[in-house]
């Protein structure tokens, strides 16, 4: 198994006038041995250009990666021993399912016996075993990707390399095949690296996610982590659904200590600061700020509830969306939009007037000029 | 049609139309099917007098005495044989060429790649007359005159403009993933062309065999102007035997016609399924 690292990685493609596109920029990462890394972004955010860098599908304008301590930008796609699984899953149509796993082996000359056994034993672990003599095209959508992922696991690689593999499935599938590849890869101990835009496979499948944007690496964190400490507005919006709630304000100084207060006339919003919030934010008093909350870190009710801390805002529900296992509420204070979280039972109809409760100690600060976050919540 | 079933809902209502729409088809397949059929019929009959008179009567009485005629007096024997040479060999080189150039112009980036291109589509719009006397020339310079490379080399370039471009749109509607995943594999430029896109191309390879055969097989002006000895001679110049200025033996001819049509419709009958997919190829995912 193997530990790849990308030490200030830039892919640079010519665009159709000639100028220079960035799709990767600078982009510096380590996947751990056994480790099971997701790239994840929006479109055109470079993920799956660092992954193709990785496989030697694509070449490296600069910095270098290495596997295992050998540098790889020099060398050929198959002799870096990583196996890679693609999204519309690339089997060979005019072979079965038992030949397209067996030929990476054939060309490297393995004997017959022991192609026979590690297709036989991969197939098992998928279990494909009764779909070996058939064509591709005679298979589902998911069996057409275990087949390539059974192409991937024959050939034992360093590192497998997954490029969005579960995005042509329907939902149903998705969530089955996410769980096979999770214990797939408990199972085989291998290094993955696991490209998605879906923000609910990076949460339910990495170690460790890294979030790219623009080409480059936002941050690197586990998934509580980075769903607890977001490093900016960019990944504490990416990831979560419903997104997080970001209300634009300023900081101002009152008698009775410091407060977030929304932008707009009339405001909606005032909300007092916590102790170690108002010691950490201090500088910026008189400063445009944004607030960001999780739409479960807001409790609603119909009368005013009595709180010590001032963090009571009063809101009109526009939209209910009930999922069955929780009721999401979209609401409107002064010009904020902002969605919550809440249980499934919970009474309410559009147009009601409600009055939210913000958990203080849940709450996220940013810069709006840098987008970086100001303080820890806890 | 059952009205419950649900699924079905709607057809009742649009069966007449369907059955008009099925006749229109049957008319359409009979103006195409009929003259082949005419000319089978009249290829028993035994006079000019009985095909003319009552050309759309049955013949009198079932004979192969104008079939025995045709293969003698029209050689047609030999001249098969010359027949299968030109068009087994020119699909072939157009194939080979074809696939070959169609995987270089649709895979590998080199300078000017659509201006070559380019240069092959105008191959097919220029008519065979344009360039007739120049190949006449060209003929002679290579030695080939008067022999079936006279006509299996001008076939394979006239046929090979479609036969790029055809290669080049299949091999560019191909997923590039594919080449991809074989590269992981470990699969060299050579063993990618032959053990997987030529083997994925099999609808595209059967329509340019069944266009080329059929091109080849039928093609009469330039296999008449190219070729004088008689002994290499093909078959639809053989026909020409029966045609006289005073006196067509007709219902030899149409013999002779009937049996050199039965390889392209037996070329057409293996390939049909393939060359439609091959011709849509790209059109529909």
């Amino acid at each position: 198994m193997a530990r790849i690292v990308l030490d200030k990685v830039s892919k640079i493609f010519k665009g159709p006038k000639g100028e220079e596109v960035r799709a990767v920029n600078n982009v510096s990462l380590t996947i751990e041995n056994q480790e099971f890394l997701v790239l994840v972004g929006p479109s055109g955010c470079g993920k799956s250009t660092t992954l193709r860098m990785m496989a030697g599908l694509e070449e490296v304008s600069r910095g270098t990666i290495s596997i295992d301590g050998k540098v790889v930008n020099d060398v050929e796609p198959k002799n870096r021993d990583v196996a890679m699984v693609f999204q519309n899953y690339a089997l060979y149509p005019h072979m079965t399912v038992y030949e397209n796993m067996a030929f990476g082996l054939k060309l490297r000359r393995y004997p017959r016996a022991e192609i026979d056994l590690r297709v036989s034993q991969a197939a098992e672990i998928l279990g494909i075993t009764p779909l070996l003599d058939r064509l591709p095209r005679a298979l589902s959508g998911g069996q057409r990707q275990r087949v390539a992922v059974g192409r991937a696991i024959v050939r034992q690689p360093k590192a497998f390399l997954f490029d969005e593999p579960l995005s042509n499935l329907d939902a149903q599938m998705r969530v089955q095949m996410r769980m096979e590849l999770s214990r797939l890869h408990q199972r085989l101990a291998a290094t993955m690296v696991y490209v998605t835009h879906d923000q609910v496979e990076a949460m339910t499948m990495g170690d460790r996610i890294a979030v790219l944007k623009n080409g480059e690496v936002q941050q690197i964190a586990g998934p509580l982590e980075l769903y607890r400490h977001p490093v900016n507005l960019f990944v504490a919006g990416f990831i979560g659904a419903p997104p997080m709630n970001f209300f634009r304000g300023v900081l101002s100084r009152d008698s009775d200590g410091l407060h977030f207060c929304g932008d707009g006339a009339p405001a909606g919003i005032k909300v007092k600061l916590l102790p170690e919030q108002a010691a950490q934010l201090e500088p910026r008093v008189d400063n445009p700020i944004v607030l960001g909350l999780r739409p479960e870190d807001a409790r609603l009710a119909t009368d005013s509830p009595r709180t010590a801390n001032g963090s009571v805002v009063e809101a009109v529900v526009e939209l209910i969306e009930p999922l069955g296992a929780e009721t999401h509420f979209h609401l409107k204070t002064g010009q904020h939009g902002f969605i919550c979280r809440m249980p499934a039972a919970e009474p309410g109809k559009p147009g009601q007037k409600m009055f939210v409760v913000f958990d203080l100690t849940k709450c996220h600060f940013f810069d709006p000029t840098t987008e970086l976050s100001l303080t820890k919540p806890r | 049609m059952g009205k419950g079933s649900g699924v079905n809902e709607g057809q009742p209502m649009s069966r007449p139309r369907s059955y008009f729409k099925t006749l229109a088809w049957m008319l359409l397949a009979l103006v195409f099917f009929y003259p082949m059929l005419w000319m089978a019929l009249s290829s028993f009959k035994s006079s000019n007098v009985e095909i003319f008179g009552h050309p759309f009567s049955l013949p009198h009485q079932i004979s192969l005495a104008n079939y025995q005629k045709a293969v003698r007096q029209g050689h047609l024997g030999a001249y098969f044989i010359n027949s299968l040479w030109v068009t087994g060999l020119s699909a072939a080189a157009v194939v080979c060429f074809g696939a070959w150039a169609g995987f270089a112009l649709s895979k590998a980036r080199f300078p000017f790649r659509k201006f070559w291109l380019a240069l092959f589509f105008i191959g097919m719009i220029l008519p065979v007359q344009s360039y007739l006397i120049p190949l006449t020339g060209l003929l002679e310079m290579l030695g080939v005159h008067d022999s079936l490379w006279a006509l299996i080399l001008p076939y394979t370039a006239q046929n090979l403009p479609v036969a790029i471009l055809l290669f080049t749109a299949f091999f560019v509607s191909l997923p590039a993933e594919l080449e991809e995943a074989a590269k992981l594999d470990g699969v060299r430029t050579a063993r990618f062309y032959f053990s997987i896109l030529l083997p994925v191309a099999r609808p595209a390879v059967a329509t340019i065999v069944a266009i080329t055969c059929l091109n080849t097989w039928n093609e009469f002006l330039m296999a008449m102007l190219f070729i004088v000895d008689p002994a290499m001679k093909t078959l639809p110049v053989g026909m020409i035997a029966f045609e006289q200025a005073h006196n067509t033996d007709y219902p030899a001819l149409l013999a002779g016609l009937s049996l050199i049509s039965v390889p392209t419709l037996l070329v057409y009958a293996i390939f049909n399924k393939q060359v439609i997919r091959g011709v849509i190829a790209g059109a529909v995912k």
